[in-house]
Protein backbone atom coordinates (compact mmCIF):
# COMPACT_ATOMS: atom_id res chain seq x y z
CA UNK A 1 0.00 0.00 0.00
CA UNK A 2 1.27 3.29 -1.36
CA UNK A 3 1.89 6.24 1.37
CA UNK A 4 -1.16 8.59 1.60
CA UNK A 5 -0.27 12.32 1.86
CA UNK A 6 -2.81 15.25 2.18
CA UNK A 7 -2.84 18.95 1.75
CA UNK A 8 -5.72 19.85 4.22
CA UNK A 9 -5.89 23.47 3.25
CA UNK A 10 -6.81 22.25 -0.56
CA UNK A 11 -8.60 18.73 0.55
CA UNK A 12 -6.31 17.63 -2.11
CA UNK A 13 -5.06 13.68 -1.31
CA UNK A 14 -2.43 11.67 -3.20
CA UNK A 15 -1.58 8.11 -2.43
CA UNK A 16 0.87 5.65 -4.66
CA UNK A 17 -0.28 1.84 -5.38
CA UNK A 18 1.25 0.65 -8.50
CA UNK A 19 3.70 3.37 -9.31
CA UNK A 20 0.29 5.29 -9.87
CA UNK A 21 -0.43 8.40 -8.05
CA UNK A 22 -3.83 8.65 -7.27
CA UNK A 23 -4.77 12.08 -6.45
CA UNK A 24 -8.42 13.18 -5.05
CA UNK A 25 -9.60 16.61 -4.63
CA UNK A 26 -12.52 16.54 -1.94
CA UNK A 27 -14.03 19.87 -2.08
CA UNK A 28 -17.19 20.41 -3.64
CA UNK A 29 -17.70 22.83 -6.14
CA UNK A 30 -13.44 22.25 -6.70
CA UNK A 31 -11.04 23.80 -9.08
CA UNK A 32 -7.65 23.02 -10.14
CA UNK A 33 -6.25 26.89 -10.22
CA UNK A 34 -3.37 29.10 -9.18
CA UNK A 35 -3.80 28.39 -5.69
CA UNK A 36 -4.03 24.60 -5.50
CA UNK A 37 -2.17 23.38 -8.74
CA UNK A 38 1.22 23.59 -6.77
CA UNK A 39 0.39 20.73 -4.50
CA UNK A 40 -0.44 18.36 -7.24
CA UNK A 41 2.82 19.87 -8.99
CA UNK A 42 4.36 18.62 -5.98
CA UNK A 43 2.83 15.12 -5.39
CA UNK A 44 3.25 14.59 -8.76
CA UNK A 45 7.17 15.40 -8.82
CA UNK A 46 7.44 13.36 -5.52
CA UNK A 47 5.99 10.42 -6.90
CA UNK A 48 8.41 10.50 -9.96
CA UNK A 49 11.24 10.51 -7.43
CA UNK A 50 9.21 6.87 -6.22
CA UNK A 51 9.53 5.66 -9.64
CA UNK A 52 5.55 7.20 -10.50
CA UNK A 53 4.64 6.60 -14.17
CA UNK A 54 1.41 7.91 -13.95
CA UNK A 55 -0.74 10.31 -12.41
CA UNK A 56 -4.61 9.84 -12.05
CA UNK A 57 -6.61 12.80 -10.99
CA UNK A 58 -10.25 12.29 -9.98
CA UNK A 59 -12.34 15.11 -11.12
CA UNK A 60 -15.45 14.47 -10.23
CA UNK A 61 -15.49 17.46 -7.61
CA UNK A 62 -13.67 19.77 -10.25
CA UNK A 63 -15.73 22.16 -11.67
CA UNK A 64 -13.23 24.33 -13.42
CA UNK A 65 -9.50 24.45 -14.19
CA UNK A 66 -8.04 27.86 -15.41
CA UNK A 67 -4.96 28.59 -17.83
CA UNK A 68 -2.71 28.25 -14.50
CA UNK A 69 -4.17 24.34 -13.60
CA UNK A 70 -4.78 23.44 -17.41
CA UNK A 71 -1.17 24.64 -18.50
CA UNK A 72 0.46 22.50 -15.27
CA UNK A 73 -1.35 19.45 -15.60
CA UNK A 74 0.15 20.49 -19.32
CA UNK A 75 3.63 20.77 -17.67
CA UNK A 76 3.03 17.52 -15.96
CA UNK A 77 2.13 15.44 -19.23
CA UNK A 78 5.92 15.61 -20.53
CA UNK A 79 7.14 14.30 -17.39
CA UNK A 80 4.44 11.32 -16.68
CA UNK A 81 1.10 10.47 -18.28
CA UNK A 82 -1.89 11.96 -16.54
CA UNK A 83 -5.17 10.41 -16.67
CA UNK A 84 -8.15 12.37 -15.75
CA UNK A 85 -11.17 10.25 -14.69
CA UNK A 86 -14.96 11.77 -14.60
CA UNK A 87 -13.47 15.05 -16.24
CA UNK A 88 -16.15 17.42 -16.31
CA UNK A 89 -17.94 17.34 -20.01
CA UNK A 90 -18.02 21.52 -19.88
CA UNK A 91 -13.72 21.37 -19.43
CA UNK A 92 -13.43 18.23 -21.48
CA UNK A 93 -15.45 20.68 -24.67
CA UNK A 94 -12.49 23.48 -23.73
CA UNK A 95 -9.44 21.09 -23.99
CA UNK A 96 -11.50 19.39 -27.10
CA UNK A 97 -11.34 23.16 -28.92
CA UNK A 98 -7.80 23.80 -28.30
CA UNK A 99 -6.37 20.43 -29.18
CA UNK A 100 -5.43 20.07 -25.75
CA UNK A 101 -7.12 16.45 -24.74
CA UNK A 102 -4.74 14.82 -27.29
CA UNK A 103 -2.20 14.99 -23.90
CA UNK A 104 -4.27 13.48 -21.17
CA UNK A 105 -6.28 9.97 -21.61
CA UNK A 106 -9.58 10.09 -20.26
CA UNK A 107 -11.69 7.62 -18.27
CA UNK A 108 -15.23 7.69 -16.46
CA UNK B 1 -6.95 45.77 0.41
CA UNK B 2 -9.35 43.58 0.22
CA UNK B 3 -11.50 42.79 -2.86
CA UNK B 4 -14.03 46.02 -3.25
CA UNK B 5 -17.11 44.74 -5.67
CA UNK B 6 -19.73 47.10 -6.82
CA UNK B 7 -23.02 46.58 -8.75
CA UNK B 8 -25.24 48.33 -10.20
CA UNK B 9 -28.31 47.07 -12.22
CA UNK B 10 -25.73 44.81 -14.86
CA UNK B 11 -22.56 45.88 -14.45
CA UNK B 12 -20.07 45.20 -11.59
CA UNK B 13 -17.21 47.63 -10.73
CA UNK B 14 -14.20 45.64 -9.22
CA UNK B 15 -10.95 46.49 -7.62
CA UNK B 16 -8.56 43.50 -6.46
CA UNK B 17 -5.13 43.50 -5.40
CA UNK B 18 -2.85 40.17 -5.97
CA UNK B 19 -4.87 38.12 -3.57
CA UNK B 20 -5.26 34.40 -4.75
CA UNK B 21 -8.77 34.45 -2.24
CA UNK B 22 -9.98 37.33 -3.40
CA UNK B 23 -9.33 36.23 -7.02
CA UNK B 24 -11.68 33.16 -6.79
CA UNK B 25 -13.99 35.90 -4.37
CA UNK B 26 -14.18 37.39 -8.34
CA UNK B 27 -14.95 34.20 -10.07
CA UNK B 28 -17.38 32.50 -7.62
CA UNK B 29 -19.50 36.16 -7.69
CA UNK B 30 -19.20 36.19 -11.41
CA UNK B 31 -20.27 32.82 -11.89
CA UNK B 32 -23.05 33.44 -9.35
CA UNK B 33 -25.10 36.33 -10.97
CA UNK B 34 -24.67 34.57 -14.30
CA UNK B 35 -26.21 31.38 -12.66
CA UNK B 36 -28.77 33.97 -11.18
CA UNK B 37 -29.34 35.00 -15.35
CA UNK B 38 -29.72 31.55 -16.71
CA UNK B 39 -26.78 31.96 -18.79
CA UNK B 40 -25.42 28.74 -19.40
CA UNK B 41 -23.17 26.51 -17.57
CA UNK B 42 -20.42 26.70 -20.53
CA UNK B 43 -20.82 29.92 -21.72
CA UNK B 44 -19.99 31.02 -18.01
CA UNK B 45 -16.79 29.08 -18.21
CA UNK B 46 -15.96 30.41 -21.11
CA UNK B 47 -16.25 33.77 -19.09
CA UNK B 48 -14.56 32.62 -16.35
CA UNK B 49 -11.28 31.35 -18.16
CA UNK B 50 -11.04 34.61 -20.13
CA UNK B 51 -11.36 36.70 -17.14
CA UNK B 52 -9.27 35.03 -15.05
CA UNK B 53 -6.36 34.69 -18.33
CA UNK B 54 -6.91 38.53 -17.85
CA UNK B 55 -6.63 39.18 -14.32
CA UNK B 56 -3.52 36.53 -14.09
CA UNK B 57 -1.85 38.75 -17.19
CA UNK B 58 -2.46 41.94 -15.48
CA UNK B 59 -0.97 40.87 -12.20
CA UNK B 60 1.99 39.35 -13.90
CA UNK B 61 2.92 41.37 -16.57
CA UNK B 62 1.42 44.95 -15.95
CA UNK B 63 3.31 45.15 -12.44
CA UNK B 64 6.66 43.41 -13.15
CA UNK B 65 9.16 44.13 -10.99
CA UNK B 66 6.43 45.75 -8.43
CA UNK B 67 5.53 44.72 -5.04
CA UNK B 68 2.69 42.77 -4.76
CA UNK B 69 0.90 45.27 -2.25
CA UNK B 70 0.97 47.76 -4.93
CA UNK B 71 -0.44 45.46 -7.89
CA UNK B 72 -4.44 46.70 -8.30
CA UNK B 73 -6.68 45.56 -10.74
CA UNK B 74 -9.64 47.90 -12.16
CA UNK B 75 -12.41 45.33 -13.74
CA UNK B 76 -15.99 45.92 -14.95
CA UNK B 77 -18.07 43.60 -16.09
CA UNK B 78 -21.53 44.47 -18.17
CA UNK B 79 -24.25 42.45 -19.95
CA UNK B 80 -25.11 44.51 -23.87
CA UNK B 81 -27.47 42.23 -25.13
CA UNK B 82 -26.13 38.99 -25.41
CA UNK B 83 -23.01 39.63 -24.61
CA UNK B 84 -21.06 40.20 -22.08
CA UNK B 85 -18.03 43.21 -22.00
CA UNK B 86 -14.89 42.65 -20.13
CA UNK B 87 -12.47 45.35 -19.26
CA UNK B 88 -9.45 44.69 -17.01
CA UNK B 89 -6.95 47.71 -16.25
CA UNK B 90 -3.80 47.63 -14.72
CA UNK B 91 -2.37 50.80 -13.40
CA UNK B 92 1.32 49.62 -14.05
CA UNK B 93 2.90 51.92 -16.54
CA UNK B 94 3.99 48.83 -18.51
CA UNK B 95 3.53 48.40 -22.17
CA UNK B 96 3.34 45.06 -21.79
CA UNK B 97 1.06 43.63 -24.40
CA UNK B 98 2.13 46.19 -27.37
CA UNK B 99 1.71 43.51 -29.83
CA UNK B 100 -0.11 40.29 -30.20
CA UNK B 101 -0.94 37.37 -33.09
CA UNK B 102 -3.43 35.02 -32.24
CA UNK B 103 -1.28 31.50 -31.73
CA UNK B 104 -3.48 29.32 -34.04
CA UNK B 105 -4.82 26.30 -32.80
CA UNK B 106 -2.87 23.82 -34.11
CA UNK B 107 -2.39 19.96 -33.91
CA UNK B 108 0.32 20.07 -31.57
CA UNK B 109 3.26 17.56 -31.47
CA UNK B 110 3.81 18.09 -28.08
CA UNK B 111 2.29 19.71 -24.62
CA UNK B 112 2.60 24.17 -25.40
CA UNK B 113 4.89 25.30 -22.71
CA UNK B 114 2.95 29.19 -23.10
CA UNK B 115 0.64 30.65 -25.20
CA UNK B 116 -2.58 28.54 -23.85
CA UNK B 117 -4.01 31.47 -22.20
CA UNK B 118 -4.40 33.44 -25.53
CA UNK B 119 -5.51 30.45 -27.22
CA UNK B 120 -8.38 29.77 -24.53
CA UNK B 121 -9.38 33.39 -25.09
CA UNK B 122 -9.44 33.67 -28.98
CA UNK B 123 -11.27 30.46 -28.87
CA UNK B 124 -13.92 31.77 -26.12
CA UNK B 125 -14.36 35.19 -26.94
CA UNK B 126 -16.30 37.42 -29.42
CA UNK B 127 -12.88 39.87 -29.01
CA UNK B 128 -10.00 40.99 -27.66
CA UNK B 129 -8.63 44.58 -27.58
CA UNK B 130 -5.96 46.02 -25.56
CA UNK B 131 -5.02 49.55 -24.82
CA UNK B 132 -1.44 50.44 -24.09
CA UNK B 133 -0.70 53.51 -22.07
CA UNK B 134 2.67 54.25 -20.43
CA UNK B 135 0.63 56.80 -18.36
CA UNK B 136 -2.45 54.94 -17.36
CA UNK B 137 -1.40 51.32 -18.00
CA UNK B 138 -2.67 48.46 -19.62
CA UNK B 139 -6.49 47.76 -20.24
CA UNK B 140 -8.04 44.34 -21.72
CA UNK B 141 -11.43 44.63 -23.27
CA UNK B 142 -12.97 40.94 -23.80
CA UNK B 143 -16.65 40.18 -25.35
CA UNK B 144 -17.74 36.82 -24.42
CA UNK B 145 -20.98 35.83 -26.27
CA UNK B 146 -23.78 34.45 -23.49
CA UNK B 147 -26.01 32.96 -26.37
Amino acid sequence: MGEKKSSKSSCIHGQIKKGILFIDIVENNGSIDIKNVHIITNMVNDAIKRNGKAVQIDCINIKFIDTSGLGKLLAISKKIEVILQNVNPKIKRIMDITNLSAFFTFIK
Amino acid sequence: MAININKQNNKFNIRISENINDIRILRNTIEAWLEETHVDEFKIMCVNICLMEAVYNGFTHGYKGISKDKKILDITLEKSGSDLKMSIQDHGKKEWFKSYTFPPVQEYTSPPTHGIGLVLIKHLSKSLKVINSLQTGTKVQIVVSLK
